[in-house]
């Protein structure tokens, strides 16, 4: 039948949008916060950006990241439901 | 402490306000009291996500918890936002697909068992009622800045208010009413940090980094640890990277299982409207996390530059003082302090900084600064050699005291309190909303009166709501007069999410993405989960314990989340493959949400629509 067809090939899409979207995901959320002791900065050091040290800096990314990651998904994930003829 | 009477102005406006759109959107019928009538756009159950999510601890005492632990508090930051990707991918999207009402609902139909359903109620009940304690406990601290009365007394009121609202009706006008708290909540916090015109250069987020420097050094002349540093605090009983990694994961795996959020799923129309939603939820909370440390910055350069101002006159006078009264010490320096505060300036490599006499007067007044001097042989005389003076700072202040630190006045200030009973609220509202769908729906319906009409199941609805805000209240009555509990309303709140993570997190995530999960293995997890996780948390946290140390690293009561819930879900795993697999409807529909309403399944799904009673 046609459509077991395009539902194994959707499953497969879904299933791979997800996996990279959790691989970038634990890269955003975890990943970059492992180096934090190597990304810290005392104060007066020249690595220091705009006053604060990047371990400290990497929290608000991490979050802005964060958002455009949830958006991103919903949008990858909510196209490949369309190009398969999902309606949900 | 006097009333303020701007703030009680506001308070009952937003009040008054949030009873007329509760009472406009009043549910009419069972379907809209539970779901909304499923009719919630993506934006707007993004917010009331938000505000739901959202407590009056995120509001009042994030920012201090932030100024307290410096980068340490990127646990709590990172841990409540980025789990709600993890939330669009493996959870919201596929409850949305699976299409109940409740969380003891899909308990119920994936476990197929009565007993699934009354465990997932009873672990709703665990989480909920300790999440809603801290909440009232909460609104009662706020409340009783503005009221001028003792907190006590104010948590028993603080119930009170939310029934005042969200009695009229159900999950419709309480989404109505967690965007309107959303957007007061969101506005109050952004208020002060918009009218600081230096911090736009080219916007706040960015430039108040030139705060943290001054808080760095600062926090590095008293601690010879400078604030940004990572890892050198304890908190939640626990130390070292492995607690932050461990406390971190735990916060997420516990946002992933608490009902209250969960159920907003259920209220928007579509599944891919779901995974809208959780996007938009994330962004309109991000809006108040990004904010956080500008905060935190903000009020710990102050705090830290007025401790630093106490340890050089403590250091140059406390031996004047050897054999005098402790209460002379005391009173010494507390009457001196806001005048210190005045005169001096803490010198540091990125400028100097001005503390103002006149905030901490203020909060010396209401109790949140205080000096402490010890009596280490108890003979009520000081001795500079045994005896300490230190300096308590209250960390909501850094949220409270900010519109004095900065001499934006007193109606910032009480923006400000509106804004944390909003937050507080908004919280509330959704707890008192989950529990009571749990009595109603749950049990009433399911155990007791199986029959019962729509218009008796309303009644029903109402009145366990009553009874619910009632014991709640005493609850927090309770925490409020025991301050050895009741002073860190962020560890409470902390506590749900570890029991949330050890239950109803992996019966989730397992139930919904594994078919051959029994109801033998859930009930065993959540049970092996909960035996592990409760004592820990309760006993270390009150003391009566010392925590487990991995490798010179503590884990503390939140990082033992994680625990918990790895122990349920091999439990769940081990129990499962041993019992007689799912029955074959179950199986199928597990396969079948993945693939929401395709083609091939829209004759099953028209099946099962009439098997759920959708």
């Amino acid at each position: 039948m046609q459509t077991t067809i395009n539902i194994q090939a959707y499953k497969r899409a879904f299933a791979l949008a997800t996996l990279t979207f959790f691989i970038i995901w634990a890269i955003i959320a975890i990943g970059v916060h492992l180096p934090a002791k190597s990304l810290y900065a005392p104060p007066g050091s020249p690595e220091r950006i705009n006053g604060a040290p990047l371990n400290w800096w990497m929290i608000q990314i991490s979050i802005a990241l964060g958002v455009i990651l949830a958006f991103a998904y919903a949008y990858t994930i909510n196209s490949i439901d369309e190009r398969y003829g999902i309606k949900a | 402490m006097a009333m303020d009477p701007i703030a009680v102005g506001f308070l009952v406006a937003s009040i008054v306000a949030y009873m007329i759109i509760a009472y406009r959107a009043k549910a009419e019928t069972a379907e809209e009291f539970y779901v909304a009538a499923r009719r919630v756009s993506p934006v707007r159950n993004g917010m009331a996500t938000a505000a739901d999510w959202m407590s009056g601890a995120s509001f009042i005492s994030m920012a201090g918890a932030v100024a307290a632990l410096g980068y340490d508090a990127s646990v709590f930051l990172i841990g409540w936002s980025l789990s709600y990707v993890l939330l669009a991918m493996t959870i919201a999207p596929f409850l949305r697909s699976y299409g109940k009402y409740t969380i003891p609902d899909f308990f119920e139909d994936r476990y197929y068992s009565k007993t699934a359903r009354l465990f997932a109620v009873i672990m709703l009940y665990v989480v909920s009622l300790t999440y809603l304690t801290a909440q009232l406990l909460g609104v009662g601290i706020v409340l009783s800045r503005a009221f001028g009365l003792p907190a006590t007394v104010m948590t028993l009121v603080a119930p009170l208010i939310v029934l005042l609202y969200s009695s009229f009706g159900g999950m419709k006008s309480i989404t109505w009413t967690q965007v309107a708290q959303y957007i007061v909540l969101i506005t109050a916090y952004w208020i002060p940090i918009i009218l600081l015109t230096q911090l736009w250069n080219p916007i706040p987020h960015i430039a108040y980094g030139q705060h943290v420097e001054k808080v760095d050094e600062i926090v590095y002349n008293l601690k010879e640890h400078a604030w940004t540093e990572p890892f050198w605090r304890p908190y939640a009983s626990g130390t070292g990277q492995l607690n932050w990694l461990m406390s971190t994961i735990a916060l997420m795996l516990g946002t992933m299982g608490l009902p209250h959020v969960l159920m907003r799923f259920y209220t928007v129309p579509s599944v891919r409207d779901a995974r809208k939603s959780v996007a938009w939820a994330l962004f309109f909370i991000s809006l108040l996390y990004l904010t956080a440390p500008v905060y935190a910055a903000l009020a710990g350069e102050k705090e830290y530059a007025l401790q630093t101002i106490f340890a050089n006159h403590v250091k140059a006078e406390a031996a004047n003082f050897a054999g005098r009264p402790i209460d002379e010490v005391q009173r010494y320096f507390s009457e001196n302090l806001p005048k210190w505060a005045e005169q001096e300036v803490v010198r540091t490599q990125a400028g100097e900084v001005k503390v103002g006499g006149d905030w901490v007067r203020k909060w010396m007044d209401a109790g949140l600064i205080k000096v402490v001097v010890t009596d280490a042989n108890n003979n009520g005389v000081f001795d500079p050699d045994k005896d300490s003076i230190s300096l308590s700072i209250h960390k909501d202040i850094a949220v409270l005291g900010l519109p004095d630190m900065y001499g934006l006045g007193a109606v910032i200030a009480s923006i400000i309190l509106v804004g944390g009973i909003s937050a507080a609220l908004s919280t509330a509202d959704g707890l008192i909303l989950a529990m009571t769908t749990g009595a109603t729906r749950d049990i009433y319906k399911t155990f007791i009166n199986p029959r019962a009409t729509d218009k008796e199941e309303l009644r029903v609805a109402r009145l366990s709501m009553i009874a619910i805000a009632f014991i709640s209240g005493m609850l927090a009555y309770a925490m409020a007069a025991n301050p050895r509990i009741g002073a860190y309303i962020a560890k409470t709140v902390a506590w749900a999410f570890v029991f949330a993570a050890s239950t109803l997190t992996p019966a989730m995530l397992l139930g919904l993405h594994w078919k051959r999960t029994t109801k033998e293995g859930a009930i065993a997890g959540m049970i092996a989960g909960l035996a592990v996780a409760l004592p820990y948390v309760v006993l270390v946290s009150l003391g009566y314990m010392s925590p487990i140390s991995i490798a010179g690293q503590k884990i503390g009561t939140i990082a033992w989340g994680v625990i918990g819930f790895l122990v349920n879900l091999i439990v769940t795993v081990v129990v499962s493959l041993v019992t007689t697999p799912p029955p074959r409807q179950v199986q199928e529909l597990v396969e079948r949400i993945r693939v929401p309403a395709a083609a091939e399944a829209a004759a099953a799904k028209a099946e099962a629509r009439a098997a759920g009673g959708e």
